[in-house]
């Protein structure tokens, strides 16, 4: 049926035939199902993105259970993270869901005590608020030792000096903490059986649960240091 | 023969058999290709908006309220696990002296701003600010353009995302990217960027930047929506952008920059 030549032709055409049905076999079975169902991309990938897991704490996992706070947010200091200056209170969050899990739903609880309370705590206030140039001259900014030339904090060698004059969530001088005691200072309200982790309930939720607070032991403990509003 | 002037009418038919056939599969196979084409350009110019009821998230930096604390650099790095030194948002600091020097440097923000660096002496200072810098999630993207797999794209809300499953690490994106916002993320050896938090976005939260800033520098939102905070800032403020002059379109506004800023 064919000559000698038409034979070359048909070896080729068959060759480039075979070759091309395997490209194509093998691009369509590594491409994904889903690729081009949006665009030229893996569709799937958009719920891939958006699935990914959230491990930020913010503000809406504080106010969760400390919605009302001992110190209200002053303008001032309405829109700092909590994490900015407590900390990314996981340990905390964990061991406070362990807890209510094991609760009738609106029983107040003590969770354990993870130290939500910067041991630099100065540094915290620094951070924002050190004089450095490049921030808005509005921004209340101090040189530390220029600014306690005159101040007279009752300690002013402690890592706490500036809460003995301003409140951390109302930093305004005219709110000034008064004869409150430094958080420091301050004595654990409760005391868990096992009495190593101080704790004091979350303002709003005054009622103490030994029994509740009794799994919680077993979660990290931090040095003493009371939690809720302050600071 | 085939050889022969004339052919028999067996030769042919036999010719218009093979004609119809290779013709038919060449036609057929150009609007596949070409539909495909169409396909990919749709999914390109998705995300430009203006449609109503659909989505598009947009995000406005004033940078007259930064006060350079780094926190929204922290918080990103925790949110998206950044590996040390490689970074989705960053912050650059702008210096001009009296003398008509510009300095640029980066806000270091662990274990608080500044530290370990030499302080300016305030007098030599005519003007300074701080400009923090993350993906512009551009309209035109150079970036998707280049990826020879498909893995970046632009998901329907206008996110500039990279798909780790398909991309192979080629980086030309991070080349493509004028403003330096893409890079190779040495733990996973794929591009990585900002995706302004799509896994928070996508179901109502902020970017984790966006959260973390004290100052309300950051503002985040969907630019179709009029009642939304960006809207009404971008109707409200004196907006730029960055390199504007590479029409690549950015969603990423800016108040207050200055010629010196790129």
């Amino acid at each position: 049926m064919f000559s000698k030549d038409t034979l070359h032709l048909w070896v080729l055409g068959s060759l480039l035939l075979l070759v091309g049905t395997g490209f194509m076999t093998l691009r369509h079975a590594m491409t994904p199902a889903s690729f081009g169902q949006f665009g030229h991309y893996r569709g799937t990938a958009l719920d891939d993105c958006a699935g990914k897991p959230r491990t930020l704490v913010t503000r809406e996992d504080c106010t969760g259970c400390h919605a009302d706070l001992k110190h209200p947010l002053g303008k001032a200091h309405l829109n700092v993270h909590c994490a900015d200056c407590h900390g990314q209170a996981r340990a905390h969050i964990a061991a406070c869901t362990e807890v209510k899990s094991k609760v009738a739903a609106g029983t107040p609880i003590v969770c354990s005590k993870s130290n939500l309370l910067p041991a630099n705590q100065k540094d915290i206030c620094l951070h924002c608020h050190a004089k450095v140039v490049g921030r808005a001259a509005k921004h209340p900014q101090i040189v530390f030792e220029e600014h306690m030339k005159d101040q007279e904090p009752k300690d002013p060698a402690s890592p706490s000096v500036c809460l003995q004059c301003h409140r951390a969530h109302d930093p305004d001088p005219s709110n000034s903490p008064e004869d409150e005691e430094s958080p420091a200072a301050a004595p654990p309200a409760a005391a868990t059986p096992e009495a190593a982790p101080a704790a004091e309930p979350a303002a709003g939720a005054p009622a103490a649960d030994p029994a509740a607070a009794a799994p919680a032991a077993a979660a990290p403990a931090a040095p003493a240091a009371p939690e809720g509003g302050q600071p | 023969m085939s050889s022969q002037n004339t052919q028999t009418r067996r030769e042919f038919m036999w010719d218009a058999v093979k004609t119809f056939t290779f013709g038919t599969l060449t036609l057929t196979a150009i609007p596949m290709l070409v539909g495909e084409a169409q396909a990919t350009d749709q999914g390109h110019s998705e995300g430009e908006g203006g449609k109503k009821g659909t989505i598009l998230f947009g995000y406005l930096v004033d940078t007259t309220k930064c006060i350079g604390c780094g926190n929204c650099m922290v918080a990103c790095k925790r949110e998206n696990d950044v590996p040390d030194g490689e970074f989705r948002t960053w912050v650059e600091r702008y210096v001009y002296y009296k003398d008509g020097r510009v300095q640029v440097d980066m806000v270091t923000a662990e274990p608080f701003a500044f530290a370990g660096k030499s302080p300016i002496d305030p007098k030599t200072v005519e003007k300074a600010f701080f400009v923090p810098k993350l993906c512009n999630h551009c309209i035109n993207t150079p970036c998707i353009q280049v990826c020879p797999v498909g893995a970046s794209f632009m998901s329907p809300e206008g996110v500039v995302l990279v798909d780790p499953l398909q991309c192979i690490g080629c980086a030309y994106c991070v080349q493509a990217c004028p403003f330096g916002t893409r890079f190779i993320n040495h733990k996973t050896n794929v591009a990585d960027k900002c995706t302004w938090c799509y896994h928070r976005i996508k179901h109502g939260a902020k970017p984790a930047c966006v959260d973390a800033c004290p100052t309300g520098t950051r503002i985040f939102g969907d630019m179709n929506d009029p009642e939304s905070d960006i809207s009404k800032s971008l109707g409200e403020n004196r907006i730029d952008v960055l390199k504007s002059y590479l029409g690549t379109r950015p969603k990423t506004r800016y108040i207050g920059l200055t010629a010196e800023v790129v």
